[in-house]
This record gives C-alpha cells, structure tokens and sequence, in this order.
C-alpha cells in the first residue's frame, strides 16, 4: 500500500515537473501576448532635387497618427556608398514635406523614415535613394534662360549646361553642335525637343548630337514639385528615351511641362540627366513671350553634373509611379 | 521763304532726325562687349565676364563695339547699362535690339534687348 502510494507521488512530480518545463518552453516560443504596440509606417516616400545641396522629401503619413501613443518621425540618410553613419533629423506628427540640406551634388544618399511611438517601437523604415543637383533660373549671362522663336536673330537652341562658365546658354544655328534642345515656331505651331529632330540648316559640322528625351512630360508649377521615388532611368523608363520633338502649341493648360533629358557630354559615353521646366509668363498665357520676332520660351533646368546618376533609385517600400 | 517753305524744310528736318538719329530695328545691332578704357590705350577691348564686371563695379565704362562703332548702351529708364553689358563679356557675338542715336557726336544706343548670339 505504502509502495503503491509512493508510485502515485513520483508520478504526481513527475507530472508536475513535466508541465511546468512544457510552460517554460510556451514562454519561449509562443508570442506575446500583449506586445508593444508599433506605428504603421508613412508612405509614398519620394524625393526632390531643390538645389547642387539640398534634397526635400515628402510622403503620406503614418495612419498611426490618431494614435494616442504616436510621437514623431525619424529621418536619417547616409551615402548610398559611404560610411554607415549618416545624420538624422526629428520630423514633427501633421509633417508631410521636409529638407535635408548640407549634401554634396554627384553622390546618391539613402533616406530612410520611421514613425515613433512614445513607448519607443518605431514603424519599419520607407526608404528613398536620391541625390542633390545644380538648379539653373538664370545662363550665363546672368540673365533669365530664354530660347527664341525660329524668325529671330537670336538663338533657338539651349545648351543645358556649358562646363567652361557654369550655367546653360542659348545658341544660334552657327553653333548647332552646342544644342540639346531646340524651338521652331513655324506654321502657327510651337515645337520644342532634342536638337538633333530640329529641320534647321545647321552649317556642316555644326549638326547637334543626340539629346534622349523621356516620353511622357509632367505637367507642375514649379520643378520644386515633381517629386518621385524611381530613378529617371528605372526599369521600363531606360527604354523610353528618344530623339522626340513635342508639338505644344495646343497645350492649354494653366501648368508649366517639365521633360526628363539626358545626353552624353562632348567626349563622354556616360548620360547627364536632367530636368526641364518650360515656364508660361506670370500670370498665364502662351508658352511664347514677348514682342516678334524676339518671342521666347523661358526655361529653368535642373541638371546632374555627374554623369550616370539618374536622381534616384526605386524605394524598397512604394508603389511605382 | 514762303510758310509752305519753312514747314517743309521742318518736316524734313523732322523726318532725317527720326530715321538718321533714332534708327529703331528689332534686328540686332550685333558686336562685341568692350572695356572702353582697353580701346583708348590701344587694345582690343576684349575682356572676360569677370574682369568686365569689376570694371564696371569700380566705375569704368564698358561699352559696344560693332564694326568700326563704339556704342554707349543705355537702359531703357536712362540710366547707363555698362553693368548689365558687362555680364555678356565673355561672347564672342553679342545682339543689341533698341534705338541707336548719336547725341552730340557719341553712339548711344537705348536698348531694350540684350542676347548672346
């Protein structure tokens, strides 16, 4: 009987100690819970070039905003290839827009975005690669870049950029070779494109080389909005650069059209990229300013100095344009 | 002389000043930008987009050279665009759209465009 009593007690510990070490191993295993809450991330993070220093981003905030315990945003951006440290800002809860300024044209920079809770969770990361690039309002002259109407003496043809005095110029059809883009107002029409699809007479030796446009246009206000999250040459964008000329003389909206170019400089086999903006006079009207035969088209660009980098590259976490 | 006379030889008068002293074109009068100074010692004028500016910033003029001319330019409001000219030093061909005169022996022109070309 004694016997039989002490056969029921071991397996009676036996038992216990068997439950208590299945617990254990529960606790490791199974999650928790009541686990931290964590913030949803913001979206559609993209990225502009405001200046050769300063890039601003904007995105869609976190749905986690309405929440109690939501805190603020963290950026932080590093070089795309650079040491692993970088720097970082606090963005405040309502942000939607933000710079990052202190940058260096050329090299490509990963930002990368986390909302915070007080309870110190933060949201997994949007990230956006992007660069710096030079801003051009004004030529080398100083003076506002305007490319005239085929009738007049002055130039039809813009030279993105001129190394040798920093800025973009106008050029006649005597220096043909040192067009990218081109106007001709014939025909009541307004055509604007890669030089090299211009029906000019350039003198022999003078004809320009390919300028590659992008096909589609964008239509803004300012080329501080055209933001986005791919690089210029992403995917199936490569495949869509031309020799194209765009017929905008019916183009009637109250918008100014920006272009994606790129073209090899002399002697290079590496594209600069670039975005141009045509500017409609303040307050509205035709793309076409001024008094003939001297009427132009207003420009502001912004251009890549360093060949092959294209802006950006696709972010991990947003949708394609 | 009768007064049929007199207002003719007015009209004529008239009509030589507009179109002798006050030749207006949207055609470019096309030339060079020059150190006016460089030109009274001998030289050719020639200056690059900088040098050009700190002339003009320090008060000495810059001015027009086409062909055999040398132009004073004017800005539109009367007041002397030698600055605004100097920005342009560094083209080998400048266009000058505007009313060229000649006041008291001196080329001027009032211009109301100023291009590369």
């Amino acid at each position: 009987m004694l016997k039989n009593k002490l056969i029921v007690l071991l397996a009676g510990i036996a038992m216990s100690l068997f439950v208590l070490s299945s617990c254990s191993e529960d606790n490791n295993t199974n999650p928790n819970p009541n686990p931290e809450p964590k913030p949803s991330p913001a979206s559609n993070l993209e990225a502009t070039s405001i200046n050769s220093t300063t890039v601003a981003l904007k995105f869609v905030v976190s749905p986690s905003e309405t929440n109690t315990l939501f805190q603020d945003y963290m950026l932080s951006w590093k070089e795309e290839s650079g040491p692993a440290v970088g720097d970082s800002k606090v963005i405040l809860k309502g942000t939607t827009k933000t710079e990052v300024s202190d940058l260096e044209e050329g090299k490509v920079y990963l930002f990368t975005l986390v909302a915070r809770y007080t309870n110190d969770s933060v949201s997994t990361p949007v990230t956006v690669l992007w660069s710096p690039a030079s801003r051009f309002v004004l030529n080398t002259n100083d003076d506002d870049i305007k490319v005239y109407e085929t009738s007049s003496n002055f130039g039809s043809g813009l030279q993105m950029f001129y190394d040798s005095e920093g800025a973009p110029r106008v050029r006649t059809v005597s220096n043909g070779k040192d067009w990218d883009l081109g106007i001709r107002t014939t025909d009541n029409k307004i055509i604007i494109g890669s030089a090299s699809k211009m029906t000019y007479n350039f003198p022999t030796g003078q004809t320009p080389d390919p300028t590659l446009i992008y096909k589609d246009y964008f239509k803004a206000a300012s080329l501080d909005d055209v933001f986005d999250s791919r690089a210029m040459n992403d995917g199936d964008r490569d495949a869509n650069y031309s020799e194209v000329t765009f017929d905008i003389t019916n183009f009637t909206e109250a918008t100014n059209l920006v272009f994606y170019v790129r073209k090899y400089q002399p002697g290079e086999t590496r594209y600069n990229y670039a975005k141009v903006m045509i500017k409609r006079p303040a307050g509205g009207g035709s793309f076409l300013q001024g008094t003939s035969p001297n009427r132009f088209i207003q420009f502001e660009i912004s251009y890549q100095k360093t060949p092959d980098v294209p802006y950006a590259k696709i972010s991990n976490s947003n949708v394609t344009n | 002389m009768n007064k049929l006379s007199v207002f003719a030889v007015m009209l004529i008068m008239a009509i030589s000043t507009v179109f002798v002293y006050e030749a207006y074109s949207q055609k470019p009068i096309q030339g060079q930008v020059v150190s006016f100074n460089s030109i009274v010692m001998g030289g050719n004028g020639k200056v690059s987009k900088d040098e050009a500016k700190k002339l003009a910033d320090s008060g000495n003029p810059i001015v027009f050279k086409s062909g055999n001319k040398i132009y004073f330019v004017y800005n539109e409001d009367g007041s002397f665009a030698g600055k605004k000219l100097a920005n342009y030093a560094s083209n080998d061909k400048v266009g000058i759209v505007g009313k060229a005169k000649k006041v008291n022996g001196v080329d001027i022109i009032i211009a109301t465009m100023i291009e590369s070309m």
